[in-house]
């Protein structure tokens, strides 16, 4: 603990040198851009920017890298919120009521409760980092294919009622989520599955891609059909209140508390990124809510607990990667590779060997999240003010960077074209009342499930035991049980009583 | 001399200026590169090969006075983006670095678009990364030796994690099979990092990967290094034998990162690629850098290339065959 305050210390040194402190600013201000604009990943941004690095001191570089990627995730957020765009993955879930607060008018208060999430979703992650680095490999550690196996079996159980409406759409949402997720290489054999023919299909389909036309493109097609634009008449109603109320506030902070600890938790289990932590935090959020009929409709809990468990999986992602040297996702490996551009040598020993890279990259948390919120308040008034912008110029341009931003994804004009497809597959989906959230919750938990599942067999030789053998996987797998015995229960009960659900109503 | 010199003249002045600058420099293959160079990764960012083709492409802009810049089109195992290369325009803009996945496809995949004897003009056999045999210390096992025994004893004790199907640790692993007469389970994982994660967290008891990330666990102890499968030993491991060493003759298996263009490719762009690389390479900070990041800097011209392409190809054939590896 004393270490981490010496270490702060000296971080803090480090960061606030004024060129490395000029470079956290460009990063984090490019990272907001980047995040803001449809489509445009970190990654492509990073891989662009990474060649500039090369003639700028280590910790300079690092630190503006580092600062695209968290200072994205505070952009994120906005097109989900306002256009149902989720341009990046972990900030998907948050179209769920996010759009539908903006639809009331409220879209300026998601932003602020989102901003409100954000920070404080960093700053637990951040301060996980400090304290908790030296001790992540023991931690990471115990995770092995049974845990994560385990995990995401509950992940899935849990998530796949996430959406409104009937729960047999949803479930069926998750297995073709699921179903997609198959496409591509298998890891376990080499082989490609479900490919037919096509190698731009060799590793799958894109995420972005997928969520992208789900969301986005398929409410482009259902908006442009019905000719009142209802939509942009109500949110000029919330241009009155833009911060959010007492009210909000009250019902938003045990949310984004409870967010928080997810995406912490998520951040330290290995290869269980951002988009995961989000997932999971809005699934867990909906099934202990007391009125989970609501969520889907505006809930302002299903925007505060997802953003906050992304933000602190977003800086709780650097821990292995700075402490391990093990990367858990490409950007994180990117980042790694920037500094062995420069000599660095990623491992256990960076935390002693490089303290100023390491310290300096803490500190740099602490400044850039504080610039990022003081750039993004005041410009949730702007941000709102963009919905003004007559529909048939606001979502053609949007268009236009989505298709630019999912091309750059991989260079790739195939992921463009899914994209368009998985558009118009969820046009049909919202039109049979299908709901098309589930489906990226089985597309992002689903492969690491088959993976992790076969892996563990492999180790057992084939024996099942090995999941209730251990005891993190066996906690995961009995809760797992009670989850479905509770939904089998309440099932069978409605069955019994012959009583007239009101909430069938609305499907 | 006039007073008015129009806008135009001060064109065409500056335009004959600059020929006449650009008739001054050394022949550089007719003026090459005028635009940007592309060079394709056929992988993800951020692995080693990413890594290679970024410094690559750093310093070549710097010495031609040019453009050369990395893009990334991943999948299949690299094949679309060697693919993609093979069937560029062969005017010198489109480049290709690539991992010994160049070599290991062509007999690990039923079909490849390319053909690597004929679609291609090697460039430089830039560097080389051997890979390590390691293990987790609370095995007990602490040489080769103990893991052959083991598995001798109990066929079913020992599994091996590595980066993936059809890489060269996991083709190093089956080799080893081989030539050990011994059996582990393959576990494979997807890629490098998570392989060793397995073994630091006692998943598998055995791993192989490439050697570089695991260099900082094996000085520290957390990982118990068995041999290394290059040809010499790693200068940083000093007591770690070779897998020649340790009786296995012949068992060479590294990582390559090979520079690559489209055959008929002109000649004069080759030959200026070729020598601006090699004398990259030779550069003693660059060397040592790029030897941090783990690579041994070969610097072979296309002879040596072309060698490795010859040799290699029929050799992991011929080990995929023998270890019964499905072809995908």
């Amino acid at each position: 603990m004393e270490g981490s305050f010496a270490g702060l210390a000296h971080g803090f040194d480090v960061a606030l040198a004024w060129h490395n402190l000029i470079w956290c600013f460009v990063g984090v201000v490019v990272g907001n851009m980047v995040g803001v604009l449809p489509g445009m990943g970190v990654l492509s941004t990073i891989s662009i920017l990474l060649p500039l690095t090369f003639s700028m001191q280590p910790v300079a570089a690092l630190l503006m890298l580092s600062g695209i990627y968290y200072g994205a995730q505070y952009g994120g957020a906005i097109c989900s919120i306002l256009l149902n765009l989720p341009c990046h993955p972990p900030h998907a879930v948050t179209c769920l009521d996010g759009y539908p607060m903006t639809k009331q008018g409220r879209g300026g208060v998601a932003l602020g409760i989102t901003m409100l999430a954000a920070i404080i979703g960093a700053a637990f992650g951040i301060g996980q980092m400090m304290v908790l680095a030296p001790y992540i490999a023991s931690i990471a550690f115990k995770f092995g294919p049974q845990e994560i196996c385990a995990l995401m079996l509950l992940g899935l159980l849990a998530g796949s009622t996430l959406a409104k409406g009937s729960p047999i759409k949803g479930i069926s949402m998750t297995l073709f989520g699921i179903l997609l997720s198959l496409a591509g290489t298998d890891i376990n054999t080499g082989n490609e599955r479900f490919t037919f023919g096509y190698a731009e299909l060799s590793d799958g389909f894109e995420l972005v891609a997928i969520s992208l036309g789900l969301f986005g493109i398929a409410e482009f097609l259902k908006s442009v059909n019905s000719v009142s634009l209802a939509g942009v008449k109500n949110v000029r109603l919330g241009f009155r209140d833009l911060r959010p109320s007492r009210a909000d506030l009250r019902q938003g902070l045990p949310p984004i508390l409870r967010g928080t600890v997810i995406g912490s938790l998520c951040s330290l289990i290995p290869g269980t990124g951002p988009t995961i932590a989000s997932f999971i935090a809005y699934a867990m959020e909906k099934k202990i809510s007391r009125t989970p009929e609501r969520f889907g409709y505006g809930a302002i809990e299903g925007v505060a607990s997802p953003e906050a468990s992304t933000h602190s999986a977003v800086q709780g992602d650097f821990i292995p990667t700075m402490s391990l040297g093990i990367p858990g996702d490409a950007v994180m490996a990117l980042l790694l590779g920037a500094l062995m551009i420069h000599g660095i040598q990623p491992g256990p020993r960076l935390i002693i060997e490089q303290p100023d890279i390491f310290w300096g990259l803490i500190a740099s948390f602490w400044i850039g999240n504080i610039i990022l919120v003081v750039l993004n308040v005041p410009l949730i008034g702007i941000w709102v003010k963009l919905l003004m912008v007559p529909y048939r110029y606001l979502y053609p341009t949007a268009l236009f960077f989505v298709c630019i931003g999912v091309f750059a994804t991989r260079n790739e004009m195939f992921d463009v074209a899914a994209t368009l497809g998985f558009g118009a597959f969820g046009y049909l989906l919202l039109q049979l009342g299908f709901e098309p959230a589930p489906i990226l919750l089985g597309f992002v938990l689903g492969p690491r499930l088959e993976e992790n599942f076969r892996r563990a067999l492999l180790l057992s030789r084939g024996s099942m035991e090995t999941f209730i053998d251990r005891p993190i996987s066996a906690v995961f797998i009995g809760i797992s049980v009670l989850l479905l015995a509770a939904q089998v229960y309440a099932a069978v009960r409605k069955m019994r009583a012959p009583v007239k659900l009101p909430e069938e109503a609305f499907d | 001399m006039r007073k008015n010199f129009t806008r135009r003249e001060a064109l065409v002045t500056a335009a004959g200026l600059a020929a006449g600058i650009a008739a001054i420099r050394p022949a550089k293959a007719a003026g090459y590169p005028e635009r940007p160079v592309k060079i394709i990764v056929p992988f993800a960012p951020g692995g080693p090969t990413d890594l290679m083709a970024r410094v690559m492409a750093g310093y070549l802009s710097e010495r031609t006075n040019g453009s050369f810049v990395v893009e990334n089109k991943a999948g299949a195992g690299g094949n679309i983006g060697c693919g993609f290369v093979a069937h560029a325009e062969p005017d010198g803009y489109t480049l290709l670095v690539h991992s010994s996945a160049l070599v290991v496809n062509p007999g690990l995949y039923k079909k490849v678009p390319y053909d690597i004897f004929k679609d291609f003009s090697p460039l430089v056999e830039l560097g080389t990364s051997p890979n390590v045999f390691f293990t987790n210390p609370t095995t007990g096992i602490k040489t080769m030796a103990d893991l052959v025994a083991r598995a001798k004893a109990d066929p079913k004790a020992l599994s091996y994690a590595s980066a993936g199907i059809g890489t060269t640790p996991h083709l190093s692993g089956e080799l080893l099979k081989l030539k050990a007469g011994i059996q582990m389970t393959h576990v494979p994982y997807g890629g490098g990092g998570p392989g060793m994660q397995a073994v630091l967290q006692n998943t598998t008891p055995i791993g192989c990967v490439s050697l570089p990330p695991t260099l900082p666990f094996i000085k520290g102890g957390q990982l118990i290094a068995l041999g290394v499968t290059g040809k010499t030993r790693w200068p940083e491991l000093p007591n770690v034998p070779t897998m020649i060493e340790l009786g296995f003759p012949g068992f060479v298996t590294d990582t390559v990162q090979a520079f690559m263009a489209p055959a008929k490719t002109p000649q004069a762009v080759v030959d200026l690629v070729v020598k601006t690389s090699i004398e990259i390479l030779h550069d003693p900070k660059i060397a040592k850098q790029l030897y941090d990041d783990g690579f041994e800097v070969l610097a072979n011209g296309p002879a040596g290339m072309q060698k490795r392409i010859d040799d290699e190809v029929p050799m992991w054939r011929d080990l995929i065959a023998k270890s019964g590896i499905e072809p995908i």
